[in-house]
């Protein structure tokens, strides 16, 4: 039997998809409390290049813990996230150069989630089904001076069947020119997390094991790392001294754009990033969300954490071992001005950032200790891939600087993997094809 | 070899100890944490505490039977119900909710101050529909850590379901402001939503499932989700569609794609599709408004029978359904079914919020009453933040004519 059309039916004829009602019905409960990874500036290096000393790598890393075989929400930076590393080169606290990174992603066949449709043997690969451009841009006293670009990121190492012969095929390094006719160098994408530490340092009192100390928390992880290499004589000012750190921003957008407009504010800074182990360390908790959007020349308000520090009063009030006198004025010169006659630049306002002596020139066996083994090219004078800056770090805490003896360190001296000799230096990422990586804290021997 | 307890690796071990303490120590200054040993919070959606079905499932075990033994580690009460509040909704599950509550509150009997568990708590009561309870919540841990963005995004949904838009948009741009995430971003793109700009809704959702972690595969599969629904409205099927495929990409069957890409296969006309869609999905997250809408596709399929079996459901279901009364007086109204009681209920839901759905649903219910003014007062009042919404406008319009044939007579 043929029945008469409904009133919904006919309704459905008339306005289609709005006939199901409870669109609205329940209130949206947007996810509120989640992590920003691409965004997460993990670390920060700065060096004399070993191998070309005329020049300066500056190196960030992004995406904490990147699993190798991660897939399928293959990591990558954020499209949305202007990545920014700046240089300060007359020590006012404030940046007088910053080279800009912006990336996009791209796909090859947007019917695919698919990473790779075939092997990998190129960074234009066809078979590279998801993959970023980018621009590198400088900007010199707020005015932009170049763009080069756009250029490809270093594929991820997926494993030997869609990315294999890893490194053989293609660098993703690439040179470009400045707007001073000097050449640069550049190179974004996946390698292995060159830092190294037993991150329970930071977990202990929630439940940690003392005993197992000396493993190293990042061993077989991955980051995304921004590589660039440029020469000296186009960061620095009359002085050797720059001062360096990296920022992560996001665009603001606002609840009142009016009419049909799509409105997009300024970008805001989300991470900040200079000097190791500051926001771990030195800041509360509580001040940490302040921090990250904080710039350099306002970091007088910070400057008691570092004058007065909790940790070697702690020692002294746990476990009776003599505290340094305070105010910490061997602290300050770590963390906010640099050391007198090595990296510190005159009239130098008090500000956190990686700074670098520049004239000082690359020793041929660096030491671990860097500037506490006497080896001045290295931490605190910038810093290299392989100086051990936990160790340094706990070691000027105990008061080292101020003549106190002491070996203290968390058992790790040196990276999973070793370095590359050029640029971008970095070990090339771990494969996603090796098993024992996806173990977060893999046994000791590896 | 090496000795376990040479004198140096014992001052190594202090020192490390000394260095957590000051990360614990500075947390606890801040609010008067205590200094007992407990586990720390894991949110869901970062390092080691993932959100796929599974995974979300796999922790809850887990954490529940932790904290069973350990009911004082507000750590763990923290992690626990921070899962529970995203396993209710992909479940559908409210009563999780309680669970979650219960949880916290005991462990915040030790540690009445703990920031951690408080702002876990503001974030549960807004799962509870206790939107009041919320915002105050949400305003007393602003005022322990004022430049934590997300209690600005608690205070703001707390308004925002009231009906106190201004102060909800305001909330929403201060936390913008601090941080640029995920949850600012999918906040901006609801509140341009409500005042009718989907264009610029979309433009702040595609951000929000950008900067969220792949990880937090429940999160993006949300976001993405929204990304698709406001296609949707804008006409835009072909958007809308890729969109609910990341959804389910990131998470296979999450109910907001699902529900979505039913609205999507129903607009293209596909409806026995649609409605194989909504049953798939009632077998892992039966909602009263999933009873609903498949109610309204048997309908128009002519299944007549079967519909009203659904509308039975639905309705049964949105009478225990205590948090959201105004959906059960909108789907009596709907449906032409006992009138008087769908008044009684929206006018109650009014007396304690007056969001645009809960006075559009007030609005309906007096229509259907043949109270024509008052019909008019409320859906004045559900116009009022330039909404696009289509079933406000179809209301709307519907009283406007009535309106209009009334005074002919």
């Amino acid at each position: 039997m043929r029945r008469p059309l409904s009133f919904v039916t006919l309704l459905v004829l008339l306005v289609g998809y709005a006939i199901m009602p409870g669109t609205a019905s329940s209130h949206r409960e947007a996810p509120l409390i989640g992590n920003d990874p691409q965004a997460d500036n993990t670390d920060l290096y700065a060096f004399v290049s070993p191998d070309a000393p005329d020049t300066v790598t500056m190196i960030a890393s992004y995406i904490p813990f990147e699993d190798p075989a991660g897939g399928p929400n293959f990591y990558r930076f954020g499209d949305s996230v202007l990545y920014e590393i700046k240089i300060d080169n007359n020590g006012d606290g404030v940046e007088d150069i910053t080279y800009q990174f912006r990336f996009t992603s791209q796909v090859v066949n947007p019917n695919t989630f698919l990473y790779a449709t075939g092997p990998i043997t190129a960074l234009d690969s066809p078979n590279r089904n998801m993959y970023q451009t980018y621009t590198v841009t400088r900007i010199e006293n707020g005015k932009t001076v170049f763009t080069a670009g756009p250029m490809r990121t270093m594929y991820d190492n997926i494993g030997p069947a869609s990315t294999p012969n890893y490194g053989g095929n293609g660098s993703g390094i690439y040179e470009f020119r400045q707007a001073d006719g000097l050449v640069g160098r550049v190179f974004a994408g996946q390698t292995d997390d060159p830092f190294f530490l037993d991150l329970r340092v930071f977990d202990l009192l929630y439940g940690g094991n003392l005993s197992e100390a000396g493993t190293d928390s990042l061993a077989g992880f991955n980051v995304h790392s921004i590589a660039i290499q440029v020469p000296k004589s186009s960061l620095k000012a009359s002085s050797p001294i720059i001062g360096i750190w990296a920022t992560a921003s996001r665009p603001a957008t606002t609840t009142r754009a009016s009419g049909t407009e799509a409105s997009t504010g300024s970008f805001v800074q989300v991470s900040r990033l200079g000097m190791p182990l500051v926001n771990e360390v030195v800041i509360p908790v509580g001040q940490k969300d302040k921090w990250n959007g904080s710039i350099p020349s306002g970091d007088g308000q910070f400057l008691s954490y570092v004058t007065d520090p909790e940790v070697p009063k702690l020692l002294q009030l746990v476990y009776g071992i003599q505290a340094p006198a305070t105010p910490r004025n061997d602290l300050v010169q770590v963390f906010l001005t640099g050391v007198p006659g090595l990296n510190q630049p005159a009239g130098v306002k008090a500000s956190e950032m990686l700074r670098l002596n520049t004239d000082i020139l690359p020793t041929a066996s660096p030491a671990r200790l860097g500037v506490l083994a006497a080896d001045i090219q290295g931490f605190p004078n910038g810093r290299r891939l392989t100086d051990d800056v936990i160790d340094i770090t706990l070691q000027a805490a105990v008061g080292v600087l101020g003549g106190v003896k002491t070996s203290l360190g968390d058992g790790v001296d040196r990276n999973d993997v070793a370095f590359r000799t050029t640029f971008p230096y970095l070990a090339f990422p771990h494969s996603g094809g090796n098993p024992w990586k996806l173990n977060p804290n893999p046994p000791k021997g590896h | 070899m090496r000795r376990l307890f040479t004198p140096s690796t014992i001052v190594s071990i202090a020192i490390i100890a000394a260095v957590a303490a000051m990360v614990a120590v500075a947390n606890w200054r801040d609010v008067r944490r205590s200094r007992a040993v407990f586990s720390r919070p894991l949110a869901s959606g970062t390092r080691g505490a993932g959100t796929k079905r599974e995974d979300l499932s796999a922790r809850i075990v887990d954490v529940r039977a932790r904290v069973a033994a350990r009911p004082d580690d507000i750590g763990l009460a923290v992690t626990l119900a921070d899962a529970l509040v995203r396993q209710t909704r992909i479940t559908g599950n409210t009563g999780l909710a309680i669970e979650a509550e219960a949880a916290l509150t005991r462990a915040l009997v030790a540690d009445p101050g703990n920031y951690d568990a408080n702002r876990e708590l503001g974030s549960l009561l807004l799962s509870q529909h206790r939107f009041r309870e919320a915002v105050s919540a949400g305003e007393k841990n602003r005022d322990a850590r004022p430049y934590d963005a997300i209690n600005y995004g608690i205070i703001g949904d707390g308004h925002l379901e009231l009906g106190e838009y201004d102060q909800a948009f305001a909330a929403f741009d201060k936390m913008m402001s601090l941080r640029p995430s995920a949850a600012s971003y999918a906040r901006v793109a609801y509140a341009r939503e409500l005042q009718g700009n989907l264009t610029g809704a979309v433009e702040s959702m595609t951000l929000a499932a950008d900067a969220t972690a792949p990880e937090d595969a429940e999160a993006l599969a949300w976001h993405h989700a929204q990304v698709g629904d406001l296609y949707l409205r804008l006409g835009k099927l072909h958007e809308a569609d890729a969109a609910y495929v990341a959804s389910s990409h990131a998470f296979p069957g999450h109910p907001f794609a699902m529900t979505g890409y039913a609205r999507l296969l129903a607009a293209r006309g596909e409806r026995s599709s649609a409605l194989a869609l909504l049953q798939e999905l009632a077998k892992t997250a039966p909602t009263p408004d999933l009873a609903a809408r498949t109610g309204d596709l048997l309908e128009s399929l002519g299944r007549h029978d079967e519909a009203e079996r659904q509308y039975a459901l639905a309705e049964s279901g949105w009478r225990v359904d205590a948090p959201e009364p105004k959906n059960l007086a909108r789907f009596l109204a709907e449906h032409d079914r006992k009138i008087p009681e769908a008044v009684a209920i929206a006018e109650k839901a009014a007396s304690e919020r007056r969001d645009i759905f809960t006075e559009d649903a007030l609005a309906w219910a007096y229509f259907k009453a043949g109270r024509l003014s008052a019909a008019r007062e409320a859906i004045a009042q559900a116009l009022r933040t330039g909404s696009k919404d289509a079933d406000i406008h179809a209301h709307a319009k519907a009283i406007e004519a009535a309106t209009g044939q009334a005074a002919a007579r």
